[in-house]
């Protein structure tokens, strides 16, 4: 039934080439915001059914997109990959930001700590945190918040995904075998299984 | 695949032959124990990487000699993958005993600890400041522990002594668990592929939303701008064909070029750029010589405006 403005969406999202808003598409569009979010719904619906290699993804506060994950090692084989994963070192320093933001360093590091700065430094240079004014404290320090690149690189529409944390949280679950396949293991692990 | 590649060796000799792979220590608790206040006398190597497997020592030929190779070993190379900082490490050893975080056995967990630290020495790492701080943190709270209790007098009760680690710990492992969840999620994302906006560029412009330009930004767009104005030119050591240079050839495409347009054009657009110097002179010396010969005037309608170019009709030239 929205036929007509699955169409012209579909054409959007393919020049767009990063993530476009309903706002915007609804401008692009001259239709309401309801209208768009409704005709995504169902192109996201359509490409499945189609088959086709490609899927619409709610991503980093808008819409975007993106090929299939099965099909990742075909292309694997035509691209190359560029860049690492992010260390587990940066991983931590990422979760702390991403909970606590704005947050300086010294606020990071007593969490975590060790030294950070090394690590907001190829954060930033990975364009997934930045910085965003300074705190009023003694030496105003700088203070550093996820960017929506963040978003992206995890997949996530937006930061309410992250997982709900509070003093009563569980520990982690053991890391599963493909992890520890990647390089990041655990002592634990390594002992009992001694 | 770690696992599989481990490898149990005594630290003192073979490390010194296995030189060259990258190593990952990890405390063995049960030898931790022993370990306190003596020499390290077993450690756990693991090898990391393809070329791990620790068969393959004996085939990779190692350079021995063994007047000097005693006396001055080579410093292994190591990797500390396995802790991220004291209270991961702290962490990880109250997991491995096993005990309740909100109740650590201090004595035991501090033992383990500075165990821990020393094999990290001992295995020539440096041991970064932040350790010695919780070492110290995990000492003093020890003996504070050991001291006898003043009895309470009224409702200030006597405060835990662990109770402020423990917090930090408990913490740091909430952040912990949600590294789990951003590693897979980073896994499943690395599985799909968007297409960037940039291939389009000449087609049409995105705008740019606002405050979203950077400084690096401004950078790439002064290079552009300078490598289109010929300031790159290639490196000295650069062979380049010569090319041969006529200004008479010149001329007359610039004719061509100014006759096209009765309407005038502007100066800047006789230019192609890219390109590098030698033509922007040659192409003024032209301009100068048409203008010389009359075939070409020039009108600038006021101080740094364009500068425009007409060709001279044959008849005109006349008067």
């Amino acid at each position: 039934m929205n036929c007509t403005l699955e169409s012209p969406l579909e054409s959007l999202l393919f020049v767009a080439g990063e993530p476009v808003t309903i706002a915007d598409l609804a401008r692009a569009l001259e239709r309401h915001e309801a209208e768009v979010e409704q005709a995504l719904r169902s192109l996201q619906i359509s490409l499945t059914e189609r088959q086709s290699g490609l899927q619409l993804l709610r991503i980093a506060g808008g819409w975007q997109l993106a090929t299939r994950p099965e099909h990742a090692e075909i292309i694997g084989k035509l691209l190359t990959r560029g860049g690492n994963r992010l260390s587990r070192a940066a991983m931590e320093t990422l979760s702390i930001i991403a909970y606590r933001q704005p947050i300086t360093a010294p606020e990071i590091e007593a969490v975590r700590g060790v030294s950070v700065s090394g690590v907001l430094k190829t954060l930033q240079d990975r364009r997934l945190i930045k910085e965003a004014g300074k705190k009023n404290t003694v030496g105003r320090p700088i203070q550093y918040v996820t960017t929506s690149d963040f978003l992206h690189y995890f997949g996530i529409a937006d930061l309410s995904q992250l997982p709900v944390i509070d003093s009563d949280t569980p520990p982690p679950e053991p890391i599963p075998a493909d992890l520890i396949a990647n390089g990041t293991f655990h002592i634990s692990q390594i002992l009992t299984n001694n | 695949m770690l696992l599989a590649h481990r490898a149990s060796c005594r630290v003192d000799k073979p490390l010194s032959n296995v030189y060259h792979y990258s190593y990952t220590i990890i405390p063995n608790l049960s030898c931790a124990k022993t370990l306190a206040g003596s020499t390290i006398s077993d450690a756990h190597i693991t090898f990391k990487g393809p070329e791990t497997n620790p068969t393959m020592q004996t085939s990779r030929p190692v350079i021995r000699d063994n007047t000097t190779h005693f006396a001055n070993p080579p410093m292994p190379h190591f990797s500390t993958t396995v802790f991220e900082g004291p209270l991961d490490l702290l962490l990880q050893l109250i997991r491995a005993n096993e005990v309740d975080i909100t109740d650590i056995p201090i004595a035991e967990i501090t033992t383990q600890y500075l165990s821990a630290m020393e094999l990290m020495e001992a295995l020539d790492l440096t041991v970064a400041g932040e350790y010695l701080v919780i070492a110290a943190t995990l000492i003093e709270i020890k003996s504070r522990m050991l001291l006898p209790q003043i009895p309470s007098t009224g409702d200030e009760d006597s405060e835990d002594p662990r109770a402020e680690l423990v917090a930090r710990l408990l913490e740091y492992q909430q952040y912990q668990g949600v590294v789990l969840t951003m590693q897979g999620w980073e896994m499943q994302r690395r599985q799909i592929f968007f297409r960037g906006a940039l291939e389009n560029s000449d087609d049409y412009i995105l705008p740019v939303p606002e405050g979203e330009a950077h400084v690096s930004q401004l950078y790439q767009a002064l290079t552009r701008l300078l490598a289109e104005a010929g300031m790159n030119e290639a490196a000295i050591t650069t062979i380049t064909p010569r090319r041969r240079l006529s200004l008479r050839l010149t001329m007359a495409g610039l004719t061509r070029k100014i006759v096209n347009f009765p309407e005038g054009i502007a100066f800047d657009s006789l230019f192609n750029l890219p390109c590098p110097r030698y033509e922007i002179v040659l192409i003024f010396l032209a301009l100068l010589e048409l203008l010389r010969y009359e075939k070409v005037r020039f009108e600038q309608k006021n101080l740094h405006e364009v500068i425009m170019l007409y060709p001279v009709a044959a008849r005109e030239k006349l008067v």
